[in-house]
């Protein structure tokens, strides 16, 4: 019985030890060259019994019952696990495609190498996951000159009963109480010539009511998050995320996924969500306290969804030549009138760059009410055409 | 770390403070600071750890 699992952070670590230990073989396949995932990064000291670790290794394509990776190579699996995590969604304003605009999860991973890029920065978005970033920042001796949230605090008095059965989530904070005084809510970065950076205050549909001009270096930006479903493109999902059932399985067959991936809860969630599929994918019973910390994490999960959803009226923020695409450079003003996902990005190539939509294909299909149904690409990381060429063929 | 960029010796440590614009991500998804790194082509270059005497070029 071999188990593969795709990614080594919160989840893809414990499922790789749970399978392992109810007597799998078990390969943990990750791009990064130590374990831990974007939490951890390389904190994690992984290391368990008949357990593999493929370092800096990329898998490309699922194909029934193999894992491609680069090399190229193969993995022949009986259950995969999908463990790949989520990104920061960033949203367009004028100039955030210049210098001086990175992601918060871009900082978060510069902070942990001991690096903060600027002496003055701002962190804007929504979601607790600014505070970690921003007080990681300030212990770096940055100048911290705002934390703004979109939405507005009153959103969580709708979610006692998510936080009534998460209450150590509130402990957490007392963690980021230094940039507590630098937090305004109601309030976005609209703007950033320079160093100059506009600062709206937001209505409740996030529509700015009002601005004003702060001197920064940096704005580090994440309006929630996009998993990263590569791997199946033909999955179920519900707002992009994987659907799972109660043992973490997948639309497809033999193939689980936990984790971000499944829908934005937090480390404690994911690993819970890991031990959930590595049991079931080594064929085991799922431990009853595994179950039960996934079950509560949901709840905290679905009320962190609801109350930091992105609101419509940041789609007043970009001006006519403000950049979308970033790849190729697509405008406001290029994205044309179309009915579909595809007819937009071949007519207006918004989403056909490197990235292949990564960052933008969500919020171009907002901005001119295409229907978005996901992002499904059938490989997931560009590779060259020398690679697909050296796979060996099929026997018939 | 001491590396040339573009033909110019730059001392940095990390290899975001030579790409800004370009640099975005950080995590190897948004493939803004996609570099040839050591005669290697098409390298991201947010997942490579800087090492003294690398050899960094963009493409215009």
């Amino acid at each position: 019985m071999r188990v593969v699992v795709v990614g080594a952070g919160p989840a893809g670590m414990a499922a790789a030890r749970t399978a392992a230990d109810a007597g799998a073989e078990v390969v943990m396949v990750d791009s990064e060259p130590d374990a831990g995932g974007q939490y951890l990064r390389g904190r994690a000291k992984f290391s368990h019994p008949g357990v593999t670790h493929l370092k800096n290794t990329e898998a490309w394509m699922v194909e029934g019952d193999v894992l491609h990776l680069r090399g190229p190579a193969v993995l022949r699996f009986d259950a995969l696990v999908v463990a790949t995590g989520a990104y920061d969604r960033p949203l367009p304003f004028p100039g955030w495609d210049g210098p001086g605009v990175i992601t918060a999860g871009a900082a978060q991973a510069l902070a942990k190498q001991g690096i903060t890029l600027a002496g003055r920065v701002i962190v804007s978005g929504t979601g607790p996951f600014l505070l970690p970033v921003a007080t990681a920042l300030q212990d770096l001796g940055a100048t911290l000159v705002g934390v703004y949230e979109a939405s507005s605090p009153a959103r969580w008095l709708r979610e006692a009963r998510a936080v009534a059965a998460n209450r150590h989530k509130i402990g957490e904070l007392a963690g980021y109480r230094k940039v507590l005084p630098r937090l305004e809510t109601r309030t976005a970065v609209i703007g950033k010539h320079g160093d100059r950076v506009t600062v709206a205050k937001l209505d409740s549909q996030w529509r700015p009511v009002s601005h004003r001009t702060e001197h920064a270096d940096l704005v580090c930006v994440g309006y929630g998050f996009l998993p990263r479903t590569d791997l199946l493109p033909s999955a179920s999902r519900t707002d992009d995320f994987l659907d799972v059932d109660e043992h973490q399985r997948t639309s497809v067959e033999h193939v689980y996924a936990a984790g971000e991936v499944t829908g934005i809860g937090g480390a404690d969630l994911a690993e819970a969500e890991g031990v959930v599929a590595g049991a079931a994918a080594a064929g085991h019973k799922p431990p009853a306290n595994a179950l039960e910390a996934v079950r509560r994490g949901r709840l905290f999960a679905g009320a962190l969804a609801r109350a930091h959803a992105v609101q419509p009226g940041w789609k007043s923020w970009p001006h006519q030549d403000t950049t979308v695409c970033r790849c190729e450079k697509v405008r406001l003003e290029d994205l044309s009138d179309a009915t579909s996902m595809r007819e937009l990005k071949l007519t207006s190539r918004v989403a056909l760059g490197r990235c292949q939509g990564r960052i933008c294909a969500r919020n171009a299909a907002e901005l001119t009410g295409v229907p978005f149904d996901g992002q499904r690409r059938v490989i997931a990381i560009p590779i060259p055409l020398g690679e697909l060429a050296d796979l060996p063929e099929e026997k018939s | 770390m001491k590396v040339t960029f573009n033909g110019l010796q730059r001392e940095v440590a990390h290899v975001a403070e030579l790409l800004p614009g370009r640099y975005f991500c950080g995590i190897g998804v948004c493939f803004g600071c996609v570099a040839e790194i050591n005669g290697v082509p098409e390298v991201r270059a947010c997942r490579h750890p800087l090492r003294d005497g690398d050899v960094i070029r963009t493409t215009p």
